[in-house]
């Protein structure tokens, strides 16, 4: 590490007895380093910068050749460099475009979003004039900010820090306003799909179903006609939880083949440089050729983080070709993949509330593959919502009047 | 005893680093790569197998492989590659 900054001179002597040289530099207390015999007459070594002088004296004195191959170390290369007055220009030019550049917005990073898509944020900072390639200092960063959460409705917060070239945009999403139950409205709670049930609790409403009965789709579950204690009949929006037993059958067909993708080896690329917001291919035509390929994007951008940013973006696109080819499956892969596409079906049809607590599977060969049925037993959530008809509505109605008049009698 | 050891029983006996005392070369090998020769009197013959140093009362026979002689200086000299061999003839 040492040598890197030590400033010497790497030099190739000529010398009957090199070893004598080398021993009468260091009697001169002429330090020398990596001294290495190149054969019987010629040795290479380096001597401390200041000492090039005497040395060669020292050597002309003996009567043997010299030759200076290069300096070396930090002081000799400084001193190079300030000789090459064009590179200290370009240099300079360098670092005060490389300053102003950092004066404008190269790049937009949105963070926090979840609902609100970044493509939107960064069309609402465009319509706001703090697009790519647009002047930070000029804008004032709450006018900014009030504009943008003017444009993103769903936005509640917004935060900007700008740092050499870009824009940090941090977002934080208006909360969604939970559903409002209206008591008022008159609602049943039934039945989605048929069951057995195995527990029901009622907040409000009464109940019309016990523990282990057996309900079909539609049927009632908890009324919203509920009775009063003085023989009217109220409508309230009936709450409560319903779990049951449920029974599903499920057939998937599998193939006997299977399409796989097959790559040729063939591969492309093409290559884009995007300057602020032009952009410069190079390759003659867009399109792709052949029938399918995988693409492969990769987009650097010309910067290093929280130092500086350039307008230079540099976008390689890389296509792999393949092509499809049908490959056989033994059976023991067809009901795997069948047996897993039906699970995944019924997942689906569950919803994140149910359980599948039993499974079986039957399989029945085809000529061109298999038939896999699934019959699965799983516990759920059953009771849906269902307001009253016009007619309940007014049947109740009609039972109250009644009431209340043999009352009155 | 001859005059010329004097110098170097003396400093036996009364425990005195010879190196300092007798100027005897102070030879440190580190590993197998590394080998400084301190009191030196100067190289006797210099190649890349073989390295002999001028110690005064000893000569410093080194063998080995692409040595290389990494800095020298009046008093000091440092040798580098594979070391087979350190020898005091």
């Amino acid at each position: 590490m040492a040598n890197i900054w030590r400033s010497r001179w790497e030099l190739v002597a000529q010398d009957t007895a090199p070893e004598s040289l080398l021993n009468q530099l260091a009697e001169l207390h002429i330090d020398f380093f990596g001294a290495q015999p190149l054969d019987e007459v010629t040795l290479t070594f380096e001597v401390p910068y200041r000492e090039i002088k005497r040395v060669r004296q020292i050597l002309e004195s003996r009567g043997s050749d010299l030759r200076v191959c290069r300096p070396k170390g930090f002081r000799p290369r400084i001193l190079q460099l300030s000789r090459r007055q064009m590179l200290i220009v370009c240099v300079f030019v360098w670092a005060v475009l490389l300053a102003v550049s950092n004066l404008f917005v190269w790049r937009v990073e949105v963070s926090g979003n979840e609902t609100i898509p970044t493509g939107a944020v960064l069309r609402a900072m465009e319509e706001s004039g703090a697009g790519i390639g647009s002047f930070w200092p000029g804008f004032d960063s709450e006018q900014l900010k009030t504009n943008l959460l003017l444009k993103l409705e769903d936005a509640q917060w917004i935060g900007l820090n700008y740092n050499s070239g870009v824009v940090y945009v941090s977002l934080r999403e208006r909360r969604k306003i939970p559903e409002v139950i209206d008591n008022d409205e008159p609602i049943h709670i039934v039945a989605e799909k048929a069951g057995l049930i195995t527990s029901i609790s009622a907040k409000q409403g009464q109940s019309k179903v016990a523990v282990h009965d057996t309900v079909e789709e539609g049927q009632l579950l908890i009324s919203g006609a509920a009775e009063s204690t003085i023989g009217t009949t109220r409508t309230v929006h009936a709450l409560g939880e319903v779990q049951a037993r449920t029974w599903y059958r499920m057939t998937a067909k599998q193939p006997s083949t299977q399409t796989m993708k097959r790559y040729t080896g063939r591969r492309s690329m093409k290559i884009s440089i995007i300057f602020g917001r032009n952009r410069l291919n190079f390759y003659p035509d867009s399109s792709i050729s052949g029938d399918t390929c995988d693409t492969i994007t990769m987009d650097y951008h010309l910067c290093i983080e929280g130092v500086f940013a350039l307008p230079l973006r540099i976008v390689v696109q890389q296509y792999v070709y393949w092509t499809p080819v049908e490959r056989s499956l033994n059976v023991q892969v067809q009901e795997e993949a069948a047996q897993q596409a039906l699970m995944e079906a019924l997942k689906q049809q569950l919803g994140e509330d149910g359980t599948v607590t039993s499974t079986s599977f039957a399989v029945l060969p085809r000529d061109e593959g298999m038939v896999v049925t699934l019959a699965a037993e799983c516990l759920e959530e059953i009771g849906t919502e269902q307001p009253l008809t016009a007619e309940e509505l007014q049947k109740i109605q009609m039972d109250n009047t009644l009431g209340d008049e043999t009352t009155n009698d | 005893m001859k005059w010329r050891d004097i110098p170097e029983e003396t400093a036996h006996r009364f425990d005195l680093p010879a190196d300092a005392a007798a100027g005897l070369p102070r030879i440190t090998l580190t590993g197998r790569k590394r080998l400084s020769v301190e009191n030196h009197r100067g190289l006797l013959g210099y190649s890349t197998e073989r390295i002999e140093i001028n110690g005064g009362r000893v000569r410093v026979c080194v063998t080995g492989c692409d040595l290389y002689l990494r800095v020298m200086k009046k008093d000091a000299v440092v040798i580098t590659g594979d070391i087979y061999s350190v020898e005091l003839l």
